[in-house]
């Protein structure tokens, strides 16, 4: 089982849950969360005043996936939330990493069964 | 007559009360949209009470209410204000000095086109908006008001309309339906986007609007006293009604009574009264509310559910289908008993009025929903209506005005 987290703009959230939900995901976590990187800033304004922030607003997501869905999901995710444009901020990351143990706390099932 | 001390104070809270319902409006709306969006429905509020008040003071009133040329329009006497007095009346309202009449009348010129900011919520460009909500007034709603209110054709013809609901619901209501059907749907239209992201906010907006509708409807008798007295009854019942009516019938369709549900039921029930809330007893007022909550929620239903309209906050229900509703019932049950200067229903014994408010009604749709079409297209030649589409998914507040409303 893998764990595939995945920093993206909020604004391609819908479209994304959408296409991951047709893939057959079983569920998902979401975040909004705000972070900086690079030289990546939020361009607003105070006033008429125009400020940046290094804080720019995201959402984050994270998902557990049997290891067979991995390449479908990262296709569809670099497919969906990327945007291609330059801008305020950039299109986000994906981290993966492993999973040893999943529990599904009603029905006791265990692993692949219990994240379906 | 001299100027009363009496009504003057009633008439001065009054214009307090009203000016207080445009940024309700946008309490209300804020609410009821997505959070990325609430800005900007505040903002369209907020600037339309700045905008709109400016307009009315350069034009609008002399428009309105100045002597007509032939009952079309009013001449330019009164542009800027000018000669309108204030340490005497005019003739409109004979007990309150003619500035306070002037003013009291701006609060319902700002609000009107603002209720259509309702149905173009999420997707309509800023500087479009700028220049809809003034074309709007001076094409629809500054004719249409003097035409009813300003000693225009239809008052001479006999249309009644105490408050507003022929020249601002029936107007606002049916230029919505126009501007949803011009302009489109929201993107991904359907349950995910219909998220109310602060009802606390709505009911917030709900309840200023609730009672600075006693001084848009009481406020109508221009003067203090029992007219008053009865018009505020009035307008409480017909609201207080028509929200349990929706309680009632949110609670049997979902299994659960909704919050977002009744407020929309007393705004409907507000602006169904309005027109007729200085011709009726309570009596008719409490049937004339439950009638106001039956048509506006199944209105919603057929619109939004059936046809799949978006206009975002059913304002052609909300206020079109129930300002029209009101106009008819001062045909029906409007006596000379509640208003001597007044009109008489037909229960009361003139079927002839019926009649006359429906040419009303008919002119004044007509003219809100033809009016909003061609100013709509001409603007979508010219500048476009709406946001691009990455726009309309990053949110409005960020994209057309580089602010938010929250913070995380």
């Amino acid at each position: 089982m893998k764990l595939v987290q995945a920093i993206i703009r909020a604004e391609r959230m819908p479209d994304l849950k959408a296409h991951l939900r047709s893939i057959g995901v079983g569920g998902m976590t979401v975040y909004s969360v705000s972070g900086w990187s690079k030289k990546r800033e939020l361009h607003l304004q105070w006033r008429g005043q125009p400020v940046s922030y290094d804080l720019v607003p995201k959402t984050k997501f994270e998902i557990v996936i049997p290891d067979e869905q991995l390449d479908s999901v990262i296709r569809t995710i670099t497919e969906h939330a990327r945007t291609g444009s330059s801008g305020d901020h950039g299109d986000g990351i994906i981290f993966v990493s492993t999973i040893e143990h999943a529990i599904n706390i009603a029905t006791l099932e265990k692993d692949e069964k219990g994240i379906i | 007559m001299p100027i009363d001390s009496g009504d003057t104070s009633w008439m001065l809270i009054c214009t307090g009360l009203v000016m207080l319902m445009t940024p309700a409006l946008g309490f209300f709306e804020a609410g009821l949209i997505r959070g990325k969006n609430s800005l900007s429905i505040i903002m369209q509020t907020f600037s339309g009470l700045a905008i709109l008040s400016v307009l009315w003071f350069v034009i609008g009133f002399t428009l309105v209410y100045a002597p007509s040329y032939g009952g079309i329009i009013g001449r330019l006497d009164w542009a800027f204000f000018n000669e309108v007095p204030f340490k005497t009346s005019l003739g409109y309202a004979p007990t309150i000095p003619g500035v306070t009449f002037g003013t009291y009348q701006m609060m319902f010129a700002v609000i009107t086109p603002l209720l259509i900011t309702g149905a173009f919520a999420e997707r309509l460009k800023w500087s479009s908006f700028l220049i809809f909500i003034i074309a709007w007034s001076l094409i629809v709603y500054y004719p249409l008001a003097h035409w009813v209110w300003g000693k225009g054709w239809l008052a001479k013809l006999g249309v009644f309309d105490f408050a507003g609901g022929i020249v601002i619901h029936t107007s606002a209501g049916m230029g919505s339906l126009a501007a949803a059907l011009v302009l489109g749907r929201r993107r991904d239209f359907g349950p995910d986007i219909m998220v109310p992201h602060n009802i606390p906010l709505a009911v917030l907006g709900a309840a200023l609007l609730w009672i600075g509708w006693f001084g848009f409807n009481a406020g109508s008798a221009l003067a203090s006293g029992s007219l008053a007295a009865n018009t505020l009854l009035v307008s409480h019942i017909a609201s207080a009604t028509s929200a349990t009516v929706w309680i009632l019938l949110s609670w049997k369709r979902s299994k659960k009574a909704s919050t977002t549900a009744v407020i929309n039921g007393a705004v409907a029930g507000l602006a169904g009264v309005t027109p007729a809330a200085g011709y009726i007893t309570a009596q008719s007022s409490f049937f004339l509310g439950i009638v106001l909550g039956l048509v506006s929620y199944y209105a919603i239903l057929l619109l939004k559910e059936h046809w799949k309209i978006d206009d975002a906050l059913d304002v052609s229900s909300v206020h079109g289908i129930t300002g029209i509703v009101g106009s008819l019932a001062i045909g029906l049950v409007a006596t000379s008993f509640v208003n001597p200067n007044g009109p008489t229903g037909l229960f009361y014994g003139n079927p002839m009025q019926l009649a006359i408010q429906a040419v009303g009604i008919a002119v004044a749709a007509a003219l809100g929903f033809v009016g909003t079409i061609v100013i709509m297209k001409i603007i979508n030649r010219t500048i476009g209506l709406r946001v691009e589409e990455h726009e309309e998914d990053i949110g409005l507040d960020i994209a057309q005005h580089a602010e938010r409303a929250y913070v995380e």
